[in-house]
C-alpha cells in the first residue's frame, strides 16, 4: 500500500538522527525554546546545521516545517496567496502560515538567501507579538504556543549585499556550527558510514587540510557532507583517490587550478 | 679541497648525472626539458597551503650562478626555476612536490615549536633548562643554538636530523606520496654516491649523516677509527625516525651528534683503508658529554678547522633566519597582503628623478617649457579666442573645455591623441604579478560574480508569481467566458536581472606617479617584490600596475566590458589617451605584454580625457556605465587656464574637471574618482561636490580599494 503523503505541518522526526555534539548547542536550543527566542544557526555549508535541527526536532517531539530559501522566494511564498479557481478566486495558506497555525519547529534554511523584504514580514512573528499578519487578507494570525522559529545561514560565502539585517538577526540567539575538530570529524565518519578508523582518519586529515584554502575565500572548504559522501563510495568499493575525486574535488569547484590543487592534497593522502 | 660554505649561503644544486652529460653535448634545455616551476606553481602553491597552513610565494631561486642565494623565510620559498633530474615528466612534478612537502612538514611537524620545557619522546634529556626569553633570544630554538661553541656546526647537524625527522613524519602521514618522496631521496643518494671519498673524518662523518638522513640503507665504506661514531650516528637517526618523534627528539639527537662530529679530527684526508662498518652490535647510548652550554672552544685552530663540510640536499631547504621567533600563521587577509608599506601617514619619499612639474603643488614654469607648443600665448588674448583646433589625423580627437571665468564651453580646445600601448617582448610584470598574488584572484572574482545579478525587474504575465496578474485574469476570464482557451500566464513575478555592465577605467601616468612608496619593512617582502617590479622600491605607478592586474585578470573571469586608458598629456595640443586594453579588444598575451612598457609621462590634463572616455562609453550599450578615474594628484597640465595668469590653472583644472564628470553624469555614466593625493580631500571637496569620490589615506591600499570599488559601483 503507497504511503499517504504528510501534510507539511504534520511532518515529525521518527528515528533518533545521529547527531554528536560539539559544544553546549543542545542545552542551548532547549533554553531557547522554553523562553521561546528565536534560534539562529550559523555555519558553513555541510557542517551539521540542518541534522541538529532534526535532533531537536526529534528530542522534542515536534512538527517539523522546513523551508529552503532562494533569492526568487517571496513573501507571498511563504504567508499565502490567491489562486484562481473555477468561481473566483481562492486563498492558499503558505507553509509559513500553515505552521504558525499548527505549532511546530519551523525551520528557514539559508535565510539571507531570501529578499530582504521578504525577511521582513517575520518580524512581528519573532519578538513578543508572536503575529502573522496576512496582508492580503487583512487579518492578523496568533502564533501557535507551541510554534517555534530556527534560521540558519552560511556568513561563509553570502556577499555582503545579502547580509542579514540587524533589525532581523538581533531578534535571535544565534549559535554558531564550525567544522568539527579532526577526532570528532573522524568519529562522525566512522559512525555514519561503518568505514573502518584508517580511512575515517585519513578523510579528517584531507578535510582539515583543504579547509585551509578557504581562508581566503579561495573556495568553500569541503563539508563533513561530502567526506561523508567519499567514505559512503569507499564502502561500495570505489577507491578512495577516485572517490574523493568525485565526491570531494569535483564538488567544491569548477576552477581547474584549484581543483588541480586539492587534487595533490588528495593524491599524497591516499594511496 | 677544503671546500666551506657557511651556513645560509647555501650551495647551488648538483646537477644530476643525467643533464651533465645532456649539457656536455650542448642541448640540456632539449634532452628532456623536465619541469619549471612556473608550470607548478599555480597548483603546488594551493598544496602547500593546504598541508601547512600557511601563505607563502613560491619564487624561483637565481639559478646556479646567483651569489645571493636567499634561504628560505617564513612568507617566501625559494625552488629552482626548472628541474630535470628525471627523464619521465612526472617525476620531475614530484621533486617538487616532496619539495613541498618537506618544507609544509616544518610548520605541521612543528619545528619551529621547539619547547625547552617539552621532553622528547625516545631520548633522556641532556638539554639544560633554558629560559629563553630572560636570555634575550626571541625562540626556544635561538636559545638551543647558544649552547654550543660551534653555533654553526650544530645548526647544520640540527637541520639534518630535523630533516629526516619531517620527512619520516611526511612519508607516514602522506601515504601516497611515501613512493614518490622514497624516489626523490633515491635521487639525491645517488648524486652523492662519490662524496665520502677523499673526506676527512670529520667531514665524512657529516656525509654519513645527511646519507643516513636519506635513507641510505648500505653500511658506508669508512675507515676503521669511524666505524663506532658511525654506528652511534645510525642508531640516532634510527631513534629520531621512529613513528612519534617530536621536535625535541631531533634535538637531543643534534647534542649527540655534534659531539660525535666535533670530536673528529679534520685534518688528515688518508687515515687508513676502508672497510665496511658492521651494523651488529648497535652503539652504546653514550656516554655523551653533561656539560651544556659547552665551554669555549681553543679558537687557534681557525674557522675552517673547526667546520665541517655539509654538502645540501637539493630538495631540502636551510632554516635560515627562521629559527627565531615566527608569528604563528593566522588568517592572511587580502589587506595584509597589499599592505607594503607602513601606513604611518609620512609622505612618500620623493623620488630623485620626478621632475619639477610634477609636483602638483608647484607653482606653474616660469617659461613655457620645451615641450610646450604655445609660445604664441603671452600677450596675445585674440588667439585663445579663436584657437580652435582641427583633426586631420585618424587617432586623433577634437574635445571642447569649460572656461569657469568666461562660464562657457571653449569649442574645440583640446586634441586628443588615441594610441594603443605597445607591448614588450614578453608580459613578464603581468605574469610575476600574478604569480605573486595571483591567489588573490579567484576571491576577487567571486566578490566582483556576486553582484553580478543587481536589480529586480516585474514580470507580468507568467505561469506562476507572487501576485495574480490583473489584467491577465481578466482577459482569461473573458476568453473562458466567450468558449476559448484561457491562457495561464496571470501572474506577476519579480525577476532579477542579468548583469550588464561596462567599465572604463582611466589611469593618471603623469610624471608625479613615478613618487616612490615608502619601502617594504619585511626583508623577504622585498626581495619578493623585486622579483616582481626588477628593483627594490615601488612607485605609485607600480602600485597602479599591480592594482590593475588583479582588477584585470578577476574582470576577464568575469565576463564584464572593460576598457582600460592610461593618460597623460603635454599641453592642449597633446593629450595621450593610451590604451592598456581597449574596450573591443581581447585580452591576449599582447595586452599583458603591455604592462611592462607603462612609464610615467609629462602631465595631467584629466578634463580632456574624461571627455574622452565618455565619448567611447557613449557609443556602448550596457544597463551599467562605470567611469574610474584613478589619480594620484592634481588635474594639472601646463597650459590649462593659462590665458587668466600665473596660479590659475589649478582653479581653472578643477572646474573643467568637474564639468567633464557632471557631461559623463548626463551621458548616464556613473563616474568615481579615486585619487592617491594625501593632499587631495581640499581640491577634491571642491571638484567632486555631489559626486562620488574617495581619497586614499595610504597608497598601498590602491589596489584592495579598487577592486571594492568596481565592486560598489557595479551594484
Amino acid at each position: 500500500m503507497p504511503e499517504q503523503p504528510i501534510a507539511a505541518e504534520a511532518y515529525r522526526v521518527r528515528e533518533e538522527p545521529f547527531y554528536l555534539q560539539v559544544g553546549d548547542e543542545a542545552a542551548l536550543f532547549e533554553a531557547a525554546f522554553r523562553e521561546r527566542i528565536p534560534v539562529l544557526l550559523k555555519g558553513p555549508t555541510g557542517c551539521g546545521k540542518t541534522r541538529f535541527v532534526e535532533f531537536m526536532t526529534w528530542k522534542s517531539a515536534l512538527s517539523l516545517v522546513t523551508i529552503s530559501c532562494h533569492e526568487d522566494l517571496t513573501a507571498t511564498d511563504l504567508v499565502g496567496r490567491y489562486l484562481l479557481s473555477a468561481q473566483g478566486t481562492e486563498w492558499q495558506d503558505g507553509p509559513l502560515t500553515r505552521a504558525v497555525r499548527s505549532g511546530g519547529i519551523c525551520y528557514l534554511d539559508e535565510v539571507v538567501e531570501a529578499r530582504k523584504d521578504t525577511i521582513v514580514i517575520i518580524h512581528s512573528l519573532t519578538d513578543h507579538r508572536r503575529l502573522l499578519p496576512l496582508e492580503k487578507r487583512g487579518e492578523v494570525l496568533q502564533a501557535h504556543p507551541d510554534f517555534f522559529l530556527v534560521v540558519s545561514y552560511n556568513p561563509g560565502y553570502q556577499s555582503t549585499l545579502k547580509d542579514l539585517k540587524h533589525s532581523t538577526r538581533q531578534r535571535f540567539v544565534s549559535i554558531e556550527f564550525a567544522y568539527p575538530a579532526a577526532d570528532l570529524e573522524q568519529r562522525i565518519l566512522e559512525r555514519e558510514t561503518g568505514v573502518e578508523p584508517g580511512l575515517a582518519e585519513r578523510l579528517a586529515q584531507l578535510g582539515a587540510e583543504v579547509r585551509r584554502l578557504d581562508q581566503q575565500n579561495l573556495l568553500e572548504g569541503p563539508s563533513t557532507r561530502l567526506l561523508v559522501h567519499a567514505a559512503r563510495l569507499v564502502a561500495q568499493g570505489v577507491a578512495p583517490r577516485r572517490a574523493c575525486e568525485v565526491a570531494v574535488v569535483q564538488a567544491m569547484t569548477d576552477d581547474a587550478v584549484l581543483a588541480a590543487g586539492v587534487r595533490q592534497v588528495v593524491d599524497a593522502i591516499f594511496r | 679541497m677544503s671546500r666551506y660554505f657557511p651556513v645560509g649561503a647555501r650551495r647551488l644544486f648538483p646537477r644530476s648525472p643525467l643533464v651533465t652529460d645532456a649539457g656536455e653535448r650542448g642541448d640540456d634545455q632539449h634532452f628532456h626539458p623536465g619541469q619549471t616551476l612556473e608550470g607548478v606553481a599555480p597548483v603546488l602553491g594551493l598544496y602547500y597551503r593546504a598541508v601547512s597552513g600557511r601563505n607563502a610565494a613560491l619564487l624561483a631561486d637565481g639559478g646556479e650562478g646567483d651569489p645571493e642565494r636567499y634561504p628560505d623565510t617564513h612568507t617566501t620559498i625559494r625552488l629552482p626555476a626548472r628541474v630535470a633530474r628525471f627523464v619521465h615528466g612526472a617525476d620531475n612534478f614530484d621533486w617538487y612536490k616532496a619539495a613541498l612537502t618537506h618544507r609544509a612538514a616544518h610548520y605541521a611537524a612543528g619545528t619551529f615549536d621547539f619547547s625547552f620545557a617539552a621532553e622528547a619522546a625516545h631520548f633522556a634529556r641532556l638539554r639544560p633548562q633554558l629560559d629563553a626569553a630572560g636570555m634575550g633570544r626571541s625562540s626556544d630554538l635561538e636559545a638551543f643554538f647558544t649552547l654550543f661553541a660551534l653555533r654553526e656546526l650544530a645548526i647544520e647537524v640540527f637541520t639534518v636530523i630535523e630533516a629526516l625527522r619531517v620527512d619520516q613524519w611526511a612519508k607516514q602521514r602522506y601515504p601516497g606520496l611515501a613512493q614518490k618522496y622514497a624516489l626523490v631521496q633515491k635521487n639525491a643518494l645517488g648524486e652523492r654516491a662519490d662524496y665520502l671519498a677523499t673526506r676527512s673524518p670529520r667531514d665524512a662523518l657529516a656525509e654519513i649523516l645527511v646519507q643516513a638522513s636519506l635513507g641510505a640503507d648500505v653500511p658506508p665504506l669508512v675507515p676503521a677509527l669511524l666505524h663506532d661514531p658511525v654506528r652511534a650516528i645510525l642508531a640516532l637517526c634510527r631513534k629520531v625516525a621512529a613513528a612519534g618523534a617530536r621536535v625535541e627528539d631531533s634535538a637531543e639527537a643534534t647534542l649527540r651528534a655534534y659531539s660525535l662530529i666535533a670530536r673528529m679530527p679534520n685534518l688528515a684526508a688518508d687515515y687508513g683503508p676502508a672497510s665496511p662498518v658492521e651494523l651488529e652490535p648497535p652503539a652504546a647510548d653514550g656516554p655523551w658529554p653533561l656539560e651544556w652550554p659547552e665551554p669555549e672552544r681553543n679558537r687557534l685552530e681557525g674557522e675552517e678547522v673547526l667546520h665541517a663540510r655539509f654538502d645540501p640536499v637539493a630538495y631540502r631547504d636551510q632554516l635560515g633566519s627562521r629559527i627565531a621567533r615566527y608569528r604563528t600563521a593566522g588568517p592572511l587577509d587580502q589587506q595584509a597582503i597589499y599592505r607594503f608599506t607602513h601606513a604611518d601617514g609620512t609622505q612618500p619619499a620623493r623620488s630623485a628623478d620626478a621632475s619639477p612639474a610634477a609636483q602638483p603643488a608647484a607653482a606653474p614654469p616660469p617659461e613655457p617649457l620645451a615641450h610646450d607648443h604655445h609660445d604664441h600665448f603671452p600677450g596675445d588674448q585674440s588667439v585663445h579666442e579663436t584657437g580652435e583646433l582641427h583633426s586631420h589625423e585618424r587617432f586623433s580627437f577634437i574635445h571642447p573645455e569649460w572656461d569657469h571665468v568666461e562660464n562657457r564651453y571653449r569649442r574645440a580646445w583640446c586634441r586628443v591623441r588615441e594610441s594603443r600601448l605597445e607591448s614588450a617582448a614578453s608580459a613578464r610584470f603581468f605574469d610575476e604579478t600574478l604569480r605573486a598574488y595571483g591567489s588573490l584572484v579567484p576571491g576577487i572574482r567571486r566578490s566582483l560574480e556576486r553582484i553580478a545579478e543587481a536589480g529586480l525587474r516585474r514580470i507580468h504575465r507568467l505561469p506562476y508569481g507572487e501576485e495574480i496578474d490583473l489584467d491577465a485574469a481578466i482577459a482569461s476570464r473573458v476568453d473562458t467566458r466567450a468558449g476559448l482557451a484561457p491562457d495561464d500566464n496571470v501572474y506577476v513575478a519579480r525577476q532579477p536581472q542579468a548583469r550588464d555592465v561596462t567599465l572604463a577605467l582611466l589611469v593618471d601616468i603623469s610624471s608625479s606617479t613615478a613618487e616612490h612608496v615608502a619601502p617594504e619593512a619585511d626583508e623577504a617582502m622585498r626581495a619578493a617584490l623585486a622579483k616582481v617590479h626588477g628593483k627594490s622600491y615601488r612607485t605609485i605607478l607600480d602600485l597602479e600596475r599591480e592594482a590593475l592586474v588583479l582588477l584585470m585578470a578577476a574582470l576577464e573571469r568575469v565576463g564584464d566590458t572593460y576598457g582600460i586608458y592610461c593618460f597623460s598629456g603635454s599641453g592642449r595640443e597633446d593629450v595621450k589617451f593610451q590604451a592598456l586594453k581597449d574596450m573591443d579588444e581581447r585580452f591576449s598575451d599582447t595586452v599583458a605584454a603591455r604592462f611592462d612598457r607603462l612609464r610615467p609621462l609629462h602631465t595631467t590634463r584629466m578634463g580632456a580625457a574624461i571627455r574622452h572616455a565618455v565619448r567611447k562609453l557613449r557609443g556602448r550599450e550596457s544597463r551599467t556605465k562605470l567611469l574610474v578615474l584613478l589619480s594620484d594628484g592634481r588635474p594639472f597640465d601646463l597650459d590649462y587656464g593659462q590665458q587668466y595668469g600665473e596660479g590659475a590653472e589649478l582653479e581653472y583644472a578643477l572646474h573643467d574637471t568637474r564639468q567633464a564628470l557632471l557631461e559623463a553624469r548626463e551621458a548616464r555614466i556613473k563616474p568615481f574618482v579615486l585619487t592617491v593625493d594625501p593632499q587631495g580631500n581640499d581640491y577634491l571637496r571642491a571638484m567632486c561636490d555631489g559626486l562620488d569620490y574617495e581619497v586614499l589615506e595610504d597608497v598601498a591600499q590602491l589596489p584592495a580599494r579598487l577592486v571594492s570599488l568596481v565592486q560598489g559601483l557595479a551594484a
